[in-house]
């Protein structure tokens, strides 16, 4: 599982990186052609998090597919000690989707709502995906400790007409994990939304 | 205008939430009230004055039970003079921080001081570390009244049988009487019973030794099975009774005397 995850990992490093230059090809392209303010969206972008379960800051590349309505990012995170009351590393893969159209706010665009799904891993010998053979007989919890799934629910305002911003985007979300989730629906008594969603920030940066 | 209903609505949405950030589901983010709950408890339970019959409450396994613990706890608090409440552990689901607050925040509310055992699932992940940081050391003791109470970590499995789990050093230190204690008996608590396939074999025989010639244990306390169980296990005379988990909707209601004590299982 950390193989893949690292095969994964420096494979979208490395889009990530020539990924750069080929945009500003396509933008030089676009500024000559057109005289409207927007650039061409380059498909590439780079997220910067506060929170959101994967860590207190971190740092995603990703890349929209049919006009920006769907989203999918790689992320890898850090909790230091000092914060976290624990060090903890996290990879995490995210997939949004916009199901309805932005809204235009003078030199803004809101999207009002943007659903997704998150899975992240957290590394270290204290997790695991598959309880450990030499511990555990098969399936004793049926659950992994380094793999939690999550459901996203939030929104994005692109900084579209903003001169010197218009690359950039800034995003709110609500996630609960699996776990929380699970609990909520068997105890609707003690639990509730505002209980298990916790909130994320974050900076997007098209590249 | 409508930037500032915005800002409104959402600033509201945040300050509706508790921990509003979650920079990780392993996170051990406590605050003051949720730290060092054992000596916490210790220290309020030390400052009732016990009766010749000490009053107990045993409940246990709350996992995801999060409703199932908020009626015990009503259920609970319809007791008079009750001295303390036994948790026997797996307080947690997954390990969580969150879940140990939540149990916390559900717990709090009861009339009486709780102590808690650690239970399996709450070693799991970094869960050693959130227990140790919210309630205390995974061995304890304390004397109440006539009686020593020691809470010992017998979860083996989760630290692959590794022969040192159960602390048997530590356990004989604090079954046989040193000269500057008197208790009359001892009460063991664990989370999974010396007889389960959770606990390491290598050590069973150690275990039922030290607390069989210890002299002091007529009464040992497990949870772990979902359900109870009052009986001997070995020929020695020790009384061996597991508590059923909140899911069940059940908890044990204890009384102790000098050289005594009796069980009552308890539906809600």
């Amino acid at each position: 599982m950390k193989l893949f995850y690292t095969c994964i990992l420096s494979l979208l490093l490395c889009l990530a990186t020539y990924v750069p230059g080929f945009a500003q090809e396509q933008t030089a392209d676009t500024v000559e052609t057109t005289t409207l303010a927007s650039p061409a969206a380059s498909a590439y972008h780079l997220k910067a998090q506060f929170a959101g379960g994967i860590g207190f800051l971190s740092a995603g590349v990703g890349r929209t597919f049919f006009n920006e309505k769907l989203e999918t990012d790689l992320f890898l995170g850090y909790l230091p000690e000092s914060i976290g009351g624990d060090r903890i590393v996290t990879s995490a893969i995210k997939v949004t989707y916009r199901p309805v159209k932005p809204i235009q706010l003078k030199a803004i665009d809101w999207q009002p709502l943007r659903i997704g799904a998150q899975v992240s891993y957290t590394f270290g010998s204290d997790y695991f995906v598959k309880e450990p053979g030499d511990k555990y007989i098969k399936g004793y919890y049926g659950f992994p400790t380094a793999l939690h799934g999550s459901i996203l629910l939030g929104g994005q305002i692109d900084f579209t007409r903003i001169n010197k911003l218009n690359k950039f985007s800034a995003y709110y979300e609500f996630g609960s994990s699996m776990e929380y989730l699970i609990s909520y629906i068997q105890n609707p008594k003690y639990l509730s939304p505002a209980k298990i969603f916790k909130l994320a920030l974050g900076v997007r940066m098209r590249l | 205008m409508k930037y500032l209903v915005l800002l409104g609505l959402l600033s509201l949405g945040l300050t509706s939430c508790d921990d509003l950030f979650e920079y990780h589901p392993n996170q051990i983010r406590l605050e003051s009230h949720e730290r060092d709950l054992t000596a916490k408890n210790l220290a309020r339970l030390l400052q009732q004055q016990p009766g010749d019959t000490l009053r107990i409450l045993v409940m246990g396994d709350t996992q995801r039970f999060y409703d199932d613990a908020v009626d015990f706890v009503k259920h609970a608090n319809t007791f008079e003079n009750i001295d303390f409440v036994i948790h026997q552990g797996d307080i947690s689901d997954f390990g969580l921080t969150q879940e140990h607050k939540w149990v916390h925040d559900i717990m709090e509310h009861l009339e009486w001081p709780y102590l808690t055992v650690v239970g399996n699932h709450d070693l799991l992940a970094n869960g050693s570390k959130v227990y140790q940081q919210m309630y205390g050391p995974l061995n304890y003791s304390f004397s109440y009244g006539h009686t020593k109470f020691v809470f010992v970590d017998t979860n083996s499995r989760e630290y692959g049988f590794n022969g040192q789990v159960p602390d048997i050093g530590w356990l004989s230190k604090e079954l046989y009487q040193r000269e500057d204690e008197d208790f009359a008996q001892a009460i063991v608590v664990s989370h999974v019973p010396p007889h389960d396939g959770d606990f390491d074999r290598s050590l069973e025989d150690a275990y039922q030794n030290v607390l069989e010639t210890s002299k002091k244990v007529k009464l040992s306390l497990f949870g772990h099975i979902h359900n109870f169980h009052t009986g001997h296990i070995y020929d020695n005379g020790i009384v061996y009774h597991g508590t059923t988990t909140v899911k069940k909707r059940g908890y044990t209601y204890l009384k102790v005397w000098a050289d005594g004590f009796d069980i009552k299982r308890i539906d809600y």
